[in-house]
C-alpha cells in the first residue's frame, strides 16, 4: 500500500498550490491556450483494496479497508485511490457504500475525489458495469462483455429518485415487477410482503437512521437475477439499527441491561423492542421486513448493522459480531424464484 | 345515514401505499387517505368497506397510521372496530392484522 502522509501545515500548502495551478489552468483555457493535463496519482493516498471485497463474505477485512479511506478523509485528504487491481471477488454493497461515501461528503460542502484503478477480472468488471456504479464516477467503459443486463435492477438512489420526484412507493413497485418478471410462481402475498419490506426499509431510513445526525437521508437499492434466485441489496448509511434503538431506549428512560448489540438487534427484528419500550404502535416495520427474510420465499438473508451481523440460511439464524464499527445498515437477500419451464415445440 | 360504502385503495387512491406522513414520508400515506378518504365520511354511512385487494402491498407504517390512526383520532377502537370491515381476497391475514393495529393504537 501506497501511502503518503503530510503534516498540517504541508496539507495547507499543498491545497493553495493546487488552487493556484487550477486557476492558471482555467485562465488559459479561458484564453484558448491548450494546456497538457497530466494527472499523476502519485501525491494521493493509494489504498489498496483486499482480494475478497465483499462485507457478506469478507467483513472484517472490508470493513477495515473502508477505516482506512475514513481515516484518510478525516486526515484531510481529499483525493483518495482506490486500488481495486488485484480484487478477485467484488460484491455490489461495496460500491453503494463507495457510492454513499461521496455523496454524503459532497452534500456536508466538502466534496472529494475518489479514482478507481479497475480490476482486472472478469467478475469485479461485471459487478461495477453491471450495478450502474459507472455513472457516479468517471470510468472508463469497458467493451461488452456478454453481460445480460436486463437481468439487474440498476442502483436506485433515493436522493437522485426525490429531485425527480419520483415516489418511494412506485420504486418498490418497480422493484417487485422487476423480481416477478423472472418468477413464474407470482403468488401474491410472497410479493405483498417484497413490497411491504422494500418500505418498511425504507420508512426506517427516513425516519429513524438519520435522527440527530447532519447527514442527509439517503438509501440505496439494487437488484440482480442470480442462478440461486434474487438477490437484493438495500443499505443506508445512518446510525444502524442498533445505534437507534438504544437511543430510543434512553429516551423512554427504560432501564433494560441490553449491552450486546446482538440482544438488541434480536429485539427490534423480533418485536419485542416494542412491548419494552411501550411503543406497541410503533416499530411494526422491522419486524415485518423480518418476517419476509425467514419465510420460505427467501433462501438466504445477511444483515450487518454497527458491530453485528446476521445471517439466515433457511431456518438457520445466526448473529456475530465483528471488530469494525459499520456506519448504517445493509440488508441483502436472496428470494426464490420458479424459473417458467422451457415448452418443446414439435 | 346511508347503508354502505365501499372504498378499493387502489382504484381511488393508488396501489402503492407507502408511508406514515403526507407529505414528509410520500404522496400515498396513511395519514393522507385517512384524512381524505375516510374521515369526511365516517359519520355519512352505517358500514364502510375498505377493499385491499390489487395493492401491491399494505406495508405497517401506511396501515397503522391510516387505521391505528384512525382510532386516535376518534379515541375509540370500539367505534373504528364497529364502522369499518374489510375485504381482503389476496391475503385474508391482513384484516386480522388490521384489527390488531386499531386495537393496539394507544
Amino acid at each position: 500500500m501506497k501511502k503518503v502522509y503530510q503534516e498540517p501545515h504541508q496539507l495547507l500548502r499543498q491545497r493553495k498550490r493546487q488552487q493556484r495551478s487550477l486557476k492558471r489552468k482555467k485562465l488559459l483555457k479561458s484564453r484558448g491556450i491548450k494546456i497538457k493535463i497530466t494527472s499523476s496519482t502519485d501525491e494521493y493516498p493509494t489504498i489498496e483494496a483486499p482480494n475478497y471485497l465483499s462485507l457478506t463474505e469478507n467483513p472484517n477485512e472490508s470493513l477495515s479497508f473502508f477505516e482506512t479511506i475514513f481515516k484518510n478523509l478525516e486526515d484531510g485528504f481529499r483525493i483518495l485511490v482506490l486500488d481495486m487491481k488485484n480484487v478477485k471477488l467484488l460484491t455490489i454493497e461495496v460500491l453503494l457504500y463507495i457510492i454513499s461515501i461521496d455523496k454524503i461528503y459532497k452534500d456536508k460542502g466538502s466534496p472529494i475525489g475518489i479514482k478507481i484503478e479497475m480490476p482486472k477480472e472478469y467478475q469485479p468488471i461485471q459487478t461495477i458495469y453491471l450495478s450502474g456504479f459507472l455513472k457516479y464516477f468517471n470510468l472508463k467503459r469497458h467493451k461488452e462483455l456478454g453481460i445480460n443486463e436486463s437481468n439487474v435492477l440498476p442502483i436506485v438512489d433515493w436522493a437522485e429518485s426525490k429531485r425527480n420526484s419520483i415516489d418511494g412507493g412506485v420504486i418498490c413497485g418497480d422493484a417487485v415487477d422487476f423480481a416477478k418478471k423472472f418468477d413464474s410462481n407470482h403468488a401474491i402475498i410472497k410479493y405483498q410482503m417484497l413490497y411491504n419490506s422494500l418500505v418498511e426499509l425504507m420508512q426506517n431510513t427516513e425516519n429513524h437512521a438519520y435522527k440527530n445526525s447532519e447527514v442527509l437521508n439517503n438509501w440505496y437499492l439494487f437488484a440482480v437475477k442470480l442462478k440461486e434466485g434474487i438477490a437484493f441489496y438495500f443499505f443506508d448509511n445512518g446510525l444502524g439499527v442498533v445505534k437507534t434503538a438504544k437511543r430510543t431506549l434512553l429516551e423512554k428512560a427504560i432501564n433494560e441491561i441490553m449491552f450486546n448489540q446482538d440482544s438488541i438487534l434480536k429485539s427490534v427484528l423480533d418485536g419485542e423492542f416494542r412491548s419494552k419500550t411501550g411503543l406497541k404502535n410503533r416499530n411494526k416495520g422491522l419486524p415485518q421486513v423480518n418476517e419476509f427474510l425467514t419465510s420460505d420465499n427467501v433462501s438466504s438473508s445477511f444483515i450487518i448493522t454497527n458491530q453485528i451481523i446476521r445471517t439466515t440460511n433457511g431456518k438457520d439464524i445466526n448473529f456475530e459480531e465483528i471488530n469494525h464499527d459499520f456506519h448504517g445498515s445493509l440488508f441483502v437477500w436472496t428470494m426464490n424464484y420458479e424459473e417458467e419451464e422451457k415448452k418443446e415445440h414439435y | 345515514m346511508e347503508q354502505n360504502i365501499t372504498i378499493k385503495i387502489s382504484e381511488v387512491f393508488s396501489k402503492t401505499p407507502k408511508g406514515r406522513y403526507h407529505p414528509d414520508d410520500g404522496q400515498f400515506t396513511g395519514q393522507r387517505f385517512r384524512d381524505e378518504y375516510i374521515i369526511p365520511i365516517f359519520d355519512n354511512y352505517k358500514k364502510i368497506i375498505i377493499d385491499l385487494d390489487d395493492l401491491y402491498g399494505c406495508p405497517s407504517s401506511f396501515r397503522e397510521e391510516c387505521f391505528g390512526g384512525l382510532a386516535r383520532h376518534y379515541n375509540s377502537k370500539e367505534k373504528v372496530l364497529n364502522k369499518l370491515s374489510f375485504i381482503s381476497t389476496d391475503n385474508p391475514t391482513l384484516i386480522d392484522t388490521i384489527t390488531n393495529d386499531i386495537k393496539d393504537a394507544f
